[in-house]
């Protein structure tokens, strides 16, 4: 997939664990870790609204676009 | 609620695939019976109609015959996939590429054994002709219907299976 998630650095810098952040946006472990991992086919707006309003973050620190050459883009 | 209509489904079409084997079986039997030994039958139909009608009787009867072990297939197999529909349904994966195939050979099946009702008014008409006892058949355009919506049911499923596909990923 040419969109890339980075979930974990945004925990990181939250100092939150995955688990933690599924407690806190309702959302399923399960799930979080198939957007985490990369395997998510799509992703609800709602989804991204809880996980950025948790993780005070833009949705464009979450999703990066890569193309083909490998080059990686800010998605803003 | 729901749920209960699905059992009652459920035994009801256990009950009505073991009915048509049973009398397809039976049919089986009766032609071979017929085939290997008609005297009994001839002497009877001849007791009825005569010795000249009692023969054209007896290849009406067979006919009616092979046409139940004929149709039996269609039936059996239509019995067949709408048990494997509501075991879907029961194991919860319903949207699934193979129903929706299911349903479309379902409307084939239908339609196949619509078509071979249309020789059942050539029966009576002959029956009659002979003076035999028979009993009519009247046409019936509900099967018709069930075909068009079984074929329609099948399109629906398949865009509600790719529908489907698409939700799994999302999270």
């Amino acid at each position: 997939m040419p969109v890339l998630v980075r979930l974990d650095e945004q925990l990181h810098k939250q100092r939150m664990t995955l688990t933690e952040l599924s407690e806190r946006v309702g959302i399923t472990l399960a799930n979080l870790s198939i957007l985490k991992t990369g395997k998510a086919k799509a992703v609800r707006f709602s989804t991204l609204e809880a996980i950025c309003r948790v993780l005070q973050c833009q949705p464009g620190d979450l999703l990066f676009f890569e193309d083909d050459e490998g080059e990686a883009h800010h998605v803003d | 609620m729901k749920l209960n209509a699905l059992k009652l489904s459920r035994y009801l079409v256990i009950v009505l695939y073991w009915l048509n084997i049973n009398l397809a079986i039976a049919f089986v039997v009766a032609l071979a019976w017929f085939a290997f030994s008609p005297h009994w039958i001839e002497s009877v139909l001849t007791l009825k109609y005569g010795a000249v009608r009692a023969t054209a009787a007896l290849d009406l009867i067979r006919g009616a015959l092979a046409y139940g072990v004929v149709t039996a297939i269609p039936v059996g197999m239509l019995l067949g996939m709408l048990f494997q529909m509501i075991e879907t349904v029961r194991e919860g994966t319903p949207f699934i590429a193979i129903n929706a195939r299911r349903l479309r050979l379902m409307g084939w099946l239908v339609l196949a054994l619509q078509l071979a009702d249309l020789v059942l008014p050539w029966m009576s008409i002959y029956a009659h002709k002979l003076s035999v006892d028979w009993v009519d058949s009247t046409p019936n355009i509900m099967g018709w219907l069930i075909a068009l919506l079984l074929f329609v049911l099948a399109r629906i499923f398949a865009e509600g299976v790719a529908m489907r596909d698409d939700l799994e990923g999302t999270v």
